[in-house]
């Protein structure tokens, strides 16, 4: 049980993520523009509150 | 910093992304071409050597035009992959490689005071190495002049890949998908994320990151010294996987679809399975482009097992022209040479059943142990980094 | 429609999607304003306009917050009413917007409080570096600021323009700064505390310090060599001093020992002392250098001066000003 909550919780982290197109959890709204357009703005609030003092990154010079 | 820098976004993704959708089919490569060009020149300039740097633009035009040449089993393949691993060499390794023959001397006469890195140059030469070595094989088609510029020159991941491979990006390059809204919506998506990857996690798990020097390792107490470097672990994943991230949205408003480069590797429970799920497609360049012509799998054991050691140096090189990246892949290469053996035993014996979730536990408490060990040399230099271990243990 | 050949797209949906996020923006646009309504340069704009009747003011950055103290420089110098305006963070540019700000008070005497080369060095700012107090620069004389700093650079001229209409840009540390401190708070985790004061890490000015020293003979060297002159904010400062009828002093600011005597010793630094003394007395300014005034033990970190120093030093200033006839001695307006 544990491991297919595991597997449901990656699932829905990846979508939300971007990795996958399409939802294989029923509950999440995955055609709503609403939900999305929330979903952006969370994150670019992230971005705002955290693009303070952003380090290089770590590959860069590879 | 260039996946946080707004003009990134402003005057070369947004307006590629949609010149790129609205053009010819012909035009398309050119178009990615022409902006990967001013990508190059432009961040060479702003956060590299300068117009030194960007002059290195010429190294992809040269790679561009000799690579015409390259054809199934033809020699000029080989000495494309040698002029790749050249570039690579004289950038990257000239301080350190002369500095280790001179070593005696006390000093490096040959030394390059003002050497730099060009853009990207660790991934580029790799693609270099990639087509030559398929071309050489015929495993890759020749396409167009202008679709192996927009190979080499297809700016989202330019500077730190995915690694992709010439016979999956061409194909897309030609039909790119035309769900725009999908994948508008999936790319941009990927990048926010990747910025608060990036911003929230992997710069705030700097935080602990930055004690990783001398005088604050021997200030902190072992709980402590764990901690930072179980978080550097963290951050190093958050971090690359974050770009990976940036430029896998990037390229997807294009339509255009480049390999994943991670995937949950810090839960594999083995570390086989990490370096399958850690910078994926660095893992599978190493493994057709090393490991294979080494010999690969189908020799005795032991040399199975000297060729992951090699190419697990070769590995840890390729992150730093420093001697404790060789340490570190070293390192990997142990564990995965002790895993190698562990398996191939146990399959002699017929043990071939899954252990039940308490071993899997086990096995990932050991991967895990065994990386994070591992991270010390990634992270500091050889001396640092056994003053770490010294204070650790 | 040609597009329509490559293309499968839903504008409605994408659209409305980018609206959503759009409204989000604007409501933190809306609280941004609100979370920063006490940031330090607000306070001194508040503090300018709820100010009674004044005879001397004091501008600079945080030498200045920290340094003086009202109250001892108006026990050294009786009958005066002094206020400090001193902002942290700060270059002459924005000190030079505070005074314009500060029209309405109307000052027999203004001080300007420096140290090392500050008045010569040249003037430059990015976009990233106009935040925190600095932000000013937004929303004080904005075109003032953006003539000083963008002049060569019609991008950061543009930048800047465009900044001033959203307050996510302008009071971007509003934000910040509170996730900043979460990460300082992290990155002490494990470690001995460290010494702080109000103005920063005593780590940090300990490490600007001793960055500067070792350049800093070659420095004021070249400054005199090359006859660099006043920057164009402290001329500015100094005329509009003037206009306004009152008199101008600038202070080279206390520095303790380990600040001045790799420095201060110099011949160099006694050539440069001169030199900015003679471009400032042909703009009709005089030089106060204080920077032997206060002991050591007066110092709350390698720059910052404690209440007790700038007890000491707020006290001597005001002495000295009264006791010769440097500065009007006029009432407050």
């Amino acid at each position: 049980m544990l491991r297919k909550f595991a597997v449901k919780l990656k699932n829905a982290l990846e979508y939300l993520g971007g990795v996958h197109d399409e939802s294989n959890i029923p509950r999440l709204p995955s055609t709503s523009s609403y939900f999305w357009g929330f979903w952006w703005g969370l994150l670019i609030l992230f971005i705002v509150a955290f693009s303070g003092q952003t380090l290089k990154f770590l590959y860069i010079d590879f | 910093m260039i996946f946080t820098r707004i003009e990134y976004y402003l005057f070369l993704l947004l307006p590629c992304a949609m010149l790129f959708r609205v053009a010819r089919p012909s035009l398309r490569p050119w178009v990615c071409a022409l902006f990967g060009s001013a990508f190059f020149v432009y961040f060479s300039v702003v956060e590299l050597a300068g117009w030194i740097a960007a002059a290195c633009l010429l190294i992809l035009l040269w790679e561009g035009f000799f690579s015409r040449l390259y054809h199934p089993r033809s020699r000029l393949c080989l000495v494309g992959i040698a002029i790749a691993v050249a570039i690579l060499g004289v950038f990257k390794y000239w301080n350190f490689s002369t500095g280790l023959l001179t070593m005696p001397l006390g000093r490096n006469p040959f030394r390059w005071e003002t050497a730099f890195l060009p853009l990207g140059i660790s991934f580029f030469t790799f693609e270099f190495i990639h087509y030559a070595a398929d071309r050489y094989k015929g495993t890759a088609e020749q396409g167009t002049r202008g679709e192996y510029f927009a190979f080499i020159l297809f700016f989202p991941t330019m500077v730190a890949g995915p690694i992709k491979r010439f016979q999956d990006f061409v194909p897309q390059l030609r039909n790119p998908s035309t769900d725009w809204t999908l994948d508008w919506n999936r790319g941009i998506t990927r990048i926010l994320t990747g910025l608060v990857k990036k911003l929230a996690v992997a710069d705030v798990l700097g935080s602990f990151t930055v004690h990783l020097n001398r005088s604050d390792i021997a200030q902190a107490d072992r709980l402590t010294l764990l901690l930072w470097i179980i978080a550097y672990g963290w951050k190093a994943y958050f971090d690359f996987s974050a770009y990976s991230d940036i430029a896998i949205g990037s390229a997807r408003l294009l339509g255009i679809r480049i390999p994943e480069n991670f995937d949950w590797p810090f839960f594999r429970s083995n570390i086989s399975e990490f370096w399958r799920h850690w910078h994926i497609s660095l893992y599978k360049w190493l493994v057709d482009y090393v490991f294979i012509p080494l010999g690969g799998s189908r020799r005795s054991l032991a040399l199975v097992c000297g060729n992951i050691l090699l190419t697990m140096v070769v590995s840890g090189l390729w992150h730093g022209a420093a001697a404790h990246f060789v340490v570190f892949g070293a390192w990997h290469g142990v564990m995965l040479s002790i895993h190698r053996v562990w398996v191939t035993y146990r399959r002699r014996r017929g043990y071939l059943a899954q252990p039940q979730w308490k071993g899997q536990l086990g096995n990932w408490a050991l991967t895990a142990a065994g990386v994070t060990i591992g991270w010390p040399m990634f992270a500091m230099n050889i001396d640092t980094a056994l003053f770490f271990y010294s204070r650790l243990f | 429609m040609r597009l329509g050949r490559y293309l499968s797209f839903a504008p409605t949906r994408f659209a409305l999607q980018v609206l959503t996020v759009l409204g989000i923006i604007v409501l933190v646009n809306i609280a941004v304003p609100f979370l920063a309504r006490s940031s330090s340069p607000r306070q001194r704009l508040k503090t300018i306009q709820e100010s009674g009747p004044v005879t001397d003011l004091f501008f600079g950055n945080s030498l200045i917050d920290a340094g003086v103290d009202a109250r001892a420089f108006e026990l050294g110098f009786p009958g005066r009413k002094a206020v400090n305006l001193g902002l942290g963070a700060t270059a002459p540019v924005e000190h030079y917007l505070m005074l314009l700000a500060s029209a309405r008070l109307r000052p027999s005497a203004v001080y300007y409080g420096f140290v090392d080369t500050e008045l010569t060095d040249s003037i430059r700012a990015d976009f990233s570096a106009l935040s925190g107090n600095r932000a000013m620069v937004y929303y004080v004389y904005p075109d003032t600021a953006i003539r000083y700093y963008a002049s060569e650079s019609h991008g950061l001229e543009f930048l800047l323009r465009l900044g001033r209409l959203i307050p996510m840009v302008v009071d971007r540390t509003a934000i910040w700064g509170r996730v900043e401190k979460l990460r300082r708070r992290i990155e002490r985790i494990g470690l001995p505390a460290e010494a702080t004061s109000r103005f920063g890490r005593d780590k940090d000015f300990a490490e600007v310090a001793a960055l500067g020293a070792a350049s800093f003979r070659s420095h004021i060297g070249l400054a005199v060599a090359r006859r660099r002159p006043l920057t164009a904010p402290i001329l500015g400062f100094i005329q509009t001093v003037h206009r306004r009828g009152a008199a101008v002093v600038f202070i080279a600011m206390p520095m303790p020992t380990t600040h001045r005597l790799p420095r201060y010793g110099l011949v160099e630094w006694a050539n440069y002392k001169g030199y900015i003394q003679r471009l400032l007395e042909a703009q009709g300014a005089r030089l106060i250098d204080a920077t032997d005034w206060v002991p050591d033990d007066g110092f709350l970190d390698p720059f910052h001066l404690a209440p007790s120093g700038a007890a000491i030093f707020s006290r001597r200033l005001g002495q000295t000003l009264g006791s010769d006839m440097g500065v009007p001695s006029g009432t407050a307006h």
